[in-house]
């Protein structure tokens, strides 16, 4: 459906986009991850025809974006990374106008309606846009570029600025046009790419770094081998329990969060898992475990690890810097410095 | 085309800017032609058409200040560069879009002509030429101003240089003339020759010819070769600019 040819984008000197190829399949919903200012928005931009390329090809279901722009722009729906709103319309007004632009032929309440019920702004409707909260632009900006049902829907961080609840709702509508729609959808939230992606690609500096289903990276890069737990007792008589345990690789202590508690980071051999055993072990010292969380890893480590293992071959994270990683559904309230932090090695 | 058309309109129509316009230029062109014809009392609408010229200078600038720029900064140029449209149609329909507003304004002060008719005899021909010649040079005016709004993110800064554009090729005319009387003996030549050169490219100098109700090929080609590369150079500055 899409094919990107060493697409390359110089702007001056500096390179943003290098020499990127990839095929985006009918039908796919491709993540397309990286930091900030790593060349995602550059490479959407000229996968939509905002900017051109310096280099390389973008065919777009057979057209070429620069030889047949209006063809292959046609094919395609795009959510820049701000939403492109007439702040001065309403909303159906802004809709009226969208459809026109885009020469669209179905049936035009129909079509605009059934979208508007989709992405949930109905209610809204005729309201002007410069009123409406930032989740609710972000929605218009989604329906906008769903007008005309164009083949490809290219996203540009779609989910930003919404609530949790509306997060979860747009995500669900991206995973329903996936079903009959290519979609590109792009992301600093590694988990929201999980959620939804089938493909992942990985671009830092303009450089593919890599390019592969979430499982895959997520096997090898979100450690389910470590994790963090709060146990209640004394250091000592924690320490001494989990010394007994064949298959830990290390212990750190992170030190007291809350009275009479420790947490720990403890990581285990790979492909063993040592959960139950921690806990019978820590059950029989009377030292009650409080809570068990495996680690995830943020973006930047993603990074760090892909590129690490670019340059010197598959090394996983075990020596990450602790202030990086990321603690799922935990709350890191005390200060980094109060806490005192000893390392264990067992 | 057509979408953006309609689009701009009706933005004229929400925002102030094409009220302002409209009150503006009918306002001062009011205001010229109780002087200039009533008091005077005459039918001859060459002094007021002479005049008015002026009053575009101040009043283009802002029909046509927010036209590409404020796409530009609100970024909704990206839903239109990713539309299935060509970057001329963008461009025509807001010219166009600009040019019917202008029009409007036209149509009201034409009725100037039925207020001479009821006190004196007016050469309507010639008049309705003069009108035509005013009407070219706004078109010009207005695609000036899209040029300089296609330069620039801001608006007040689209609006200052198109005024000042606009008042520069007003002014032309003025700087000959002051040339060869500046440049006298030897150098005489030189002031004739910066005269002629300034003459030509002088926006007035074409325009006097309506004003006196005279129709030629070549003033009307003037303008409407101008107005045509503005047009083109403003497409050009959209279409660069995707290549930076």
């Amino acid at each position: 459906m899409i094919e990107i040819r060493n697409l390359t984008k110089k702007y001056g000197d500096k390179l943003a986009v290098d020499n990127i190829s990839f095929n985006v399949a009918k039908g796919e919903i491709l993540g397309f991850l990286g930091p900030n200012g790593a060349g995602k928005s550059t490479t959407m931009n000229m996968l939509t025809g905002y900017l051109s390329l310096s280099s390389g090809s973008i065919k777009i279901d057979g057209f070429d974006i620069l030889d047949n722009p209006v063809e292959a722009k046609a094919k395609v729906g795009y959510l820049p990374e701000h939403p492109p709103l007439y702040l001065d319309m309403t909303v159906k007004e802004y809709l009226d106008f969208v459809y026109d632009l885009k020469k669209v032929t179905e049936n035009r309440d129909e079509h605009l309606n059934k979208i508007m019920d989709t992405v949930k702004i109905s209610d809204v409707k005729n309201r002007v846009i410069s009123n409406l909260s930032k989740g609710y632009k972000q929605r218009v900006g989604i329906a906008q570029a769903m007008i005309g049902n164009p083949e490809v829907l290219i996203l540009d961080e779609p989910t930003v600025g919404l609530d949790p609840k509306q997060i979860i709702e747009i995500r669900d509508v991206i995973k329903k046009l996936g079903r009959e729609h290519t979609v590109i959808l792009s992301s600093h939230i590694l988990q929201e790419v999980n959620a939804i992606c089938e493909r992942v690609i990985i671009i830092n500096k303009g450089k593919l770094v890599a390019s592969d289903t979430p499982e895959n990276l997520g096997r090898a890069l979100s450690n389910e081998n470590k994790f963090q737990m709060r146990i209640a007792g004394k250091e000592r008589d924690i320490l001494d329990a989990l010394e007994n345990i064949t298959g830990i690789k290390y212990v750190k202590s992170l030190g007291k969060k809350e009275e009479g508690t420790i947490d720990f980071i403890i990581e285990s051999e790979p492909e063993k898992d040592v959960r139950r055993d921690i806990f019978f072990s820590l059950a029989d010292a009377k030292c009650p475990i409080l809570s068990m969380q495996n680690m995830a890893l943020s973006l930047e480590e993603v990074f760090l690890t892909v590129t690490k293992s670019a340059e010197s071959g598959m090394e996983l994270v075990s020596d990450i810097n602790e202030e990086e990683i990321e603690i799922v559904g935990a709350k890191n309230t005390k200060d980094e410095e109060e806490e005192k932090v000893d390392e264990g090695n067992i | 085309m057509k979408a953006i058309f309609k689009r701009e309109i009706k933005s004229y129509f929400k925002s102030p800017i094409g009220y302002i316009f409209l009150a503006a230029f009918m306002f001062f062109a009011s205001l010229m032609f109780v002087f200039i014809n009533l008091s005077a009392q005459t039918a001859s609408m060459s002094g007021f058409f002479q005049n008015i010229s002026m009053i575009f200078v101040f009043v283009i600038p802002v029909l046509t200040m927010r036209t590409m720029s404020e796409e530009r900064k609100s970024k909704t140029d990206q839903l239109l560069l990713t539309a299935p449209v060509k970057i001329t149609d963008i461009v025509l329909g807001k010219f166009f879009a600009a040019a019917s507003v202008l029009l409007i304004g036209f149509l009201a002060i034409l009725s100037y002509i039925f207020i001479l008719k009821l006190y004196g005899n007016p050469a309507v021909a010639e008049i309705m030429v003069g009108f035509l010649g005013l009407f070219l040079m706004g078109l010009l005016y207005v695609a000036i101003g899209i040029f300089m709004s296609s330069i620039t993110e801001s608006q007040v800064i689209a609006a200052v240089s198109t005024f000042g554009v606009l008042f520069f090729i007003w002014f032309l005319g003025l700087i000959g003339l002051s040339f060869s009387s500046v440049l006298t003996g030897a150098l005489s030549w030189l002031g004739k020759a910066l005269d002629w050169i300034l003459g030509f490219i002088s926006v007035n100098q074409r325009f006097y010819d309506f004003t006196v109700g005279t129709l030629n090929f070549v003033p009307v080609f003037y303008f409407v070769s101008l107005t045509a590369l503005f047009i083109f150079l403003s497409i050009q500055v959209v279409e660069k600019r995707r290549f930076k």
